[in-house]
């Protein structure tokens, strides 16, 4: 039986959840879906829809993000559901074991890029290394990101461009030297939509 | 039997060939469907008579792994073909590689939704850290030796800097205990340094420091729990780093020691 619980209720624990997934504690933003298990409670989903509800006319949103390697998966917190499906299976993974993070519900425009500290050179960068990953499979040498970045940009720009976005969690590397998209591309960056405006851009 | 030496050492290095370029394939370095894999099989099928030694059929077995990682790979290629996220590659590179950088940057923007974080400064963290300044210790001379007078037996390090044939000796066994303990993967660093008494926990605590610093070991944060270290072996050492890089300071305490080891 499900109990009803009043807003009062909640406004205590919105307050721990928000003060959690705003705040950075660890080396990444956000918390991990145990974390608010053991800070807000068992009924913590609940509570981050609430909050939710709460950012969305501030254009932002609660995200879950599962960061799997090659298969992550990643959902607004408003779709997620509390209990686990009927039938889902034992596959179906735990919500604690996703991470949460507030994003931006929108998207910026290019003149409000300065907010972030970026160029339009760095973000077009970040975007070909994307580009050029995903159509590798996930992983590309990168000595060949390299290459096609110093088409347009200086070397120094393209070596100081994968060190930022490597620092920032976007690109990673093995020890093979290729790279991968890492937590914060999973967490910000939608991956279909990116590619798909790629391949439609002019073409019609 | 010089002629049979001779063909049995070109052998193994076909073998070690067919290995190498299976790795290249799970390693991501080269396609997976430009590997002929009917041919690799024929060669190790041919070379299989000539092996007698139980190292030569570990490397047969090595190669017929090695295959069976391309096949797994070239089976993970045709589901992703399948997936919904799967675009044409050579297309992909084609048009990214012909866009302006506004155009990109545009597009980019309509596909990225930034995480919102803060970093404040809050009254209880500036008293926190009042207090904390307030006890830290000068850097004085009489100050220094005070920290350094540690509980038990006095601590000898070696030079700061120099490098010497004993130092490297202990390096390298060090090296070996860990790629041992690691397993192919990590060890947790508490685990790895904290030994029966805290000079020997300080000591291998300060052979570690040295092999992160020469690339022998990489110190990582532990994904899972965010908090704990964890040390990763690497096969060979490391002359120029590639991944970001920051200096760690780790208070090896007597109570943390005593905490580890209880």
């Amino acid at each position: 039986m499900r109990v009803r619980r009043g807003k009062a209720y909640y406004a205590r624990k919105v307050k721990k959840a928000a003060h959690m997934l705003f705040f950075r504690r660890h080396y990444k933003p956000g918390a991990r879906g145990s974390e608010l298990k053991k800070a807000v409670g068992p009924d913590y989903l609940r509570v981050l829809k609430v909050l939710d509800g709460l950012l969305r006319p501030l254009d932002l949103q609660v995200k879950q993000v599962f960061e799997v390697p090659g298969a992550s998966a990643i959902a607004p917190v408003s779709e997620v559901p509390e209990a686990p499906e009927e039938g889902a299976g034992a596959s179906r993974r735990s919500p604690d074991e996703a991470r949460y993070y507030v994003v931006l519900r929108g998207t910026l425009e290019p003149t409000e890029l300065k907010y972030c500290g970026w160029r339009i050179d760095d973000i077009a960068a970040l975007a070909i290394s994307i580009g050029l990953i995903m159509a590798r499979g996930g992983k590309a040498p990168r000595s060949d990101v390299e290459d096609l970045l110093k088409r347009k940009l200086p070397d120094w720009r393209v070596r100081a461009g994968l060190e930022r976005f490597i620092k920032a969690g976007y690109l990673g590397e093995d020890e093979e030297g290729m790279l991968y998209l890492d937590w914060r591309t999973l967490a910000e960056v939608d991956i279909k939509t990116l590619l798909d405006t790629l391949l439609k851009y002019g073409a019609g | 039997m010089p002629g049979r030496a001779r063909e049995l050492k070109k052998a193994r290095e076909a073998l070690e060939r067919v290995i190498s370029s299976c790795e290249a394939v799970e390693a991501g370095r080269v396609e997976p469907f430009s590997i002929p894999v009917d041919e690799l099989i024929r060669v190790v099928r041919e070379l299989f008579p000539l092996w007698e030694k139980p190292e030569d059929l570990s490397r047969d077995a090595r190669a017929i792994e090695a295959i069976s990682g391309v096949i797994r790979a070239q089976s993970e290629w045709v589901k992703k073909r399948s997936t919904r996220l799967y675009r044409d590659p050579f297309l992909l590179e084609e048009r990214i590689g012909g866009l302006s950088p506004e155009a990109l940057a545009a597009i980019f923007l309509r596909a990225w939704h930034p995480v919102v974080e803060l970093e404040q400064m809050t009254v209880l963290s500036l008293e926190e850290a009042a207090r904390y300044w307030s006890e830290l210790p000068y850097k004085g001379e009489k100050e220094l030796e005070e920290a350094e007078v540690l509980p038990g037996a006095p601590i000898e390090v070696e030079e700061a800097g120099v490098l010497t044939e004993e130092t490297q000796r202990a390096l390298e066994e060090l090296w070996e205990e860990l790629r041992r303990r690691a397993r192919g993967g990590s060890v947790r660093y508490w685990d790895f340094i904290t030994a029966d008494t805290y000079a020997e926990t300080v000591r291998r605590a300060y052979l570690t420091s040295f092999l992160i610093t020469y690339g022998y070991a990489s110190l990582e944060v532990d994904p899972l729990s965010e908090e704990e270290l964890i040390l990763r072996p690497r096969r060979r050492p490391r002359t120029r780093p590639r991944e970001k890089t920051t200096s760690v300071a780790i208070p090896i305490t007597y109570e943390e020691w005593l905490e580890h080891a209880g």
